[in-house]
C-alpha cells in the first residue's frame, strides 16, 4: 500500500516545487486551480509522466485526469485501486 | 473547414466553419480563452476579411487599455488601417505590452512559406495541442490548416500525452505542438510508428537529445520554428540539425553579435501608446553567430527570459513584484531544468517584511501577463542591497 506522504514527495520532487513542504501540502489540499496549489495544465501532463514511471499507474484522458488528480488523498487512492485490482 | 472539437469526456463535435456576414467596418476584439469559443469566432471573421484584435482577458494591463481606449480612434490607427489584419500582444521589455499589427501580406506571405518547410507528405488532418495565445498557434494551428484547404482541424482544450499520441497516430496528420509534448511521448513507456505524421514545435528550442529521443522512438521527426510575434518566423530547425535556417523570404545577419532579420514577415506597425511605424532590420535580443542563411543560438541578451514562448523581462517581473507591500525588493533568476518538461523556470529571491502567499504572487504576476503561467520557486533572504554598478546583490 502506498503512503500518501510517498505521493506528496514525488509530486513535490516530480514537479520541482521547492519551496512546499509536504506539510504544507495538505491532504485534500486542491492540487488545481486558483484555489490550493495552482498546478496547471504541463503539471498535469508531468504528472502523468511521474505517476506511470514511479507506480507503474497509466492515465490516459484528461476526463479521468480531473477526478483523479484533485487532491493528494484523491491520487493516492487511485494509485492504491489500480494496485489492488 | 471542418472543425473537430474533442469535449473534456471525449465526446466530437464536428463544426462547419465557414465565412460570416455579420462583420464591423473597424476592428474586433476576440477573447483568446477557450478554444472552442475561439475558433468558432475566429476562423469566420478571418475569412471574412473583418479587422481582429486578439486579446487575453486575463492581462490587466491589457483589460485597462480595453476598457479605456477604442482602437478605431488612436493616434496613427489610419496608417496601420491601410493594411493591418490583425493585432497581436506581445510582452514586451519595456513594462507595457506592444501591439504587432500583421497585414495580409505578413500572414499570408508566411504562411506559405511555412508550408514549404513543413508539409513535406499529403496532410488531411491538423491536430493542435497548442493555445491562441501566441502568434505561432494563430499561423501554425489555424491560418496554415486554411492555407492547406480541405483539411480537418482536431482540437481539444487540453491534451494529455496519450490522447495526443491517439491522434497522432492517424495517417497524414500534422500535429502543432510544443517541447512540453515532444518531451513528454519521449518519456512514454510505450512506442509507436508515427512515420505517417509529422510535427510542428515552436515557443522554445528543443535540445538535441530530446529530438533524438522523440524520433528514435516514433520514427517520425520535428520541425522547429524560431520567431517572434514583431518578427513573424524567422528560421526553422529539421531534426537533428544544430543550425537554424533562415525561412524562405527571411534575410538574416548579425548586429553587433545581435540577430539582424530584413523579412516580408515582420509587422509594418507596432502599437505602443500609439501607432509607430517600424523600421528593418528588426534587431532581436538573441545573440547568434551568423553562418551564410543559418545560424546559431547563442543566448539572449539584457535580462530578458522566455517562458511559455513569450520573451519577458526580468527586471520587469522585479518592478512588478516589488509593488507587493510585504516586499521590499525581489530578484529574478533563471534557471534551467533539462529534466522537466518546461524546462526554464524562475527564482524569485525576496527581502520581505512577512513571508508572502504564493498565490498573491501568482496573481500579481498575471495581471501583468495574462494565461501565460510562469513557473518559479520563492526564496527568502535577510537582505538585498545594490552594489556600486546599480546591480542587485543579495546579502543571507
Amino acid at each position: 500500500m502506498i503512503k500518501i506522504d510517498e505521493v506528496k514527495t514525488k509530486i513535490i520532487e516530480g514537479l520541482n516545487l521547492e519551496d512546499i513542504s509536504i506539510e504544507e501540502l495538505e491532504d485534500d489540499m486542491a492540487l488545481f486551480g486558483d484555489e490550493g496549489l495552482g498546478l496547471d495544465s504541463v503539471d498535469a501532463i508531468e504528472l502523468t509522466l511521474i505517476l506511470e514511471k514511479e507506480f507503474g499507474v497509466k492515465i490516459t484522458n484528461m476526463a479521468e485526469a480531473e477526478n483523479i488528480f484533485a487532491s493528494s488523498l484523491s491520487l493516492t487512492q487511485y494509485i492504491n485501486d489500480e494496485k489492488n485490482s | 473547414m471542418i472543425l473537430e472539437y474533442i469535449h473534456l469526456n471525449a465526446s466530437r463535435e464536428i463544426i462547419d466553419l465557414e465565412k460570416t456576414t455579420s462583420i464591423t467596418s473597424g476592428w474586433d476584439y476576440i477573447q483568446t480563452s477557450n478554444k472552442l469559443d475561439f475558433i468558432k469566432s475566429f476562423i469566420p471573421k478571418y475569412l471574412s476579411s473583418q479587422k481582429i484584435v486578439l486579446f487575453d482577458a486575463n492581462h490587466k494591463q491589457l483589460l485597462d487599455f480595453y476598457n479605456n481606449n477604442n482602437i478605431n480612434n488612436l493616434v496613427g490607427i489610419d496608417k496601420a488601417n491601410e493594411s493591418s489584419k490583425i493585432l497581436f500582444f506581445t510582452s514586451g521589455s519595456s513594462g507595457f505590452p506592444i501591439g504587432a499589427f500583421k497585414s495580409n501580406d505578413n500572414l499570408l506571405l508566411e504562411v506559405q512559406s511555412l508550408k514549404k518547410v513543413v508539409v513535406t507528405r499529403d496532410i488531411k488532418r491538423v491536430v493542435v495541442s497548442v493555445p491562441f495565445v501566441h502568434i505561432y498557434g494563430i499561423l501554425a494551428g489555424l491560418l496554415l490548416p486554411i492555407e492547406l484547404g480541405n483539411i480537418t482541424l482536431v482540437v481539444k482544450e487540453d491534451f494529455l500525452p496519450y490522447e495526443l499520441l491517439e491522434e497522432a497516430q492517424k495517417e497524414d496528420t500534422l500535429v502543432i505542438t510544443t517541447p512540453v509534448f515532444i518531451k513528454a511521448l519521449a518519456k512514454l513507456p510505450e512506442s509507436k510508428d508515427l512515420s505517417c505524421s509529422l510535427f510542428v514545435s515552436s515557443t522554445a528550442p528543443l535540445s538535441l537529445d530530446d529530438v533524438a529521443s522523440f524520433e528514435d522512438k516514433y520514427s517520425s521527426s520535428v520541425v522547429q520554428l524560431f520567431g517572434s510575434t514583431e518578427t513573424g518566423g524567422i528560421a526553422y530547425k529539421r531534426g537533428r540539425g544544430a543550425e537554424w535556417n533562415a525561412l524562405s523570404g527571411v534575410e538574416i545577419d548579425s548586429s553587433d553579435g545581435k540577430l539582424s532579420v530584413t523579412s516580408p514577415f515582420i509587422s509594418n506597425y507596432l502599437l505602443n501608446t500609439e501607432v509607430m511605424e517600424l523600421k528593418q532590420p528588426y534587431i532581436t535580443e538573441d545573440i547568434v553567430e551568423i553562418h551564410n542563411n543559418t545560424f546559431t543560438l547563442i543566448g539572449r541578451s539584457n535580462k530578458l527570459i522566455k517562458i511559455a514562448g513569450k520573451r519577458i523581462s526580468a527586471t520587469q517581473i522585479e518592478n512588478i513584484l516589488e509593488e507587493i507591500p510585504e516586499i521590499n525588493r525581489a530578484i529574478i533568476e533563471l534557471v534551467y531544468k533539462k529534466e522537466l518538461l518546461r524546462s526554464e523556470q524562475i527564482i524569485i529571491t525576496i527581502e520581505a517584511v512577512n513571508k508572502v502567499d504564493k498565490r498573491i504572487i501568482k496573481d500579481k504576476i498575471s495581471q501583468y501577463y495574462g494565461i501565460i503561467t510562469i513557473p518559479f520557486n520563492l526564496k527568502y533572504v535577510d537582505k538585498i542591497n545594490y552594489s556600486a554598478m546599480g546591480k542587485k546583490v543579495i546579502f543571507k
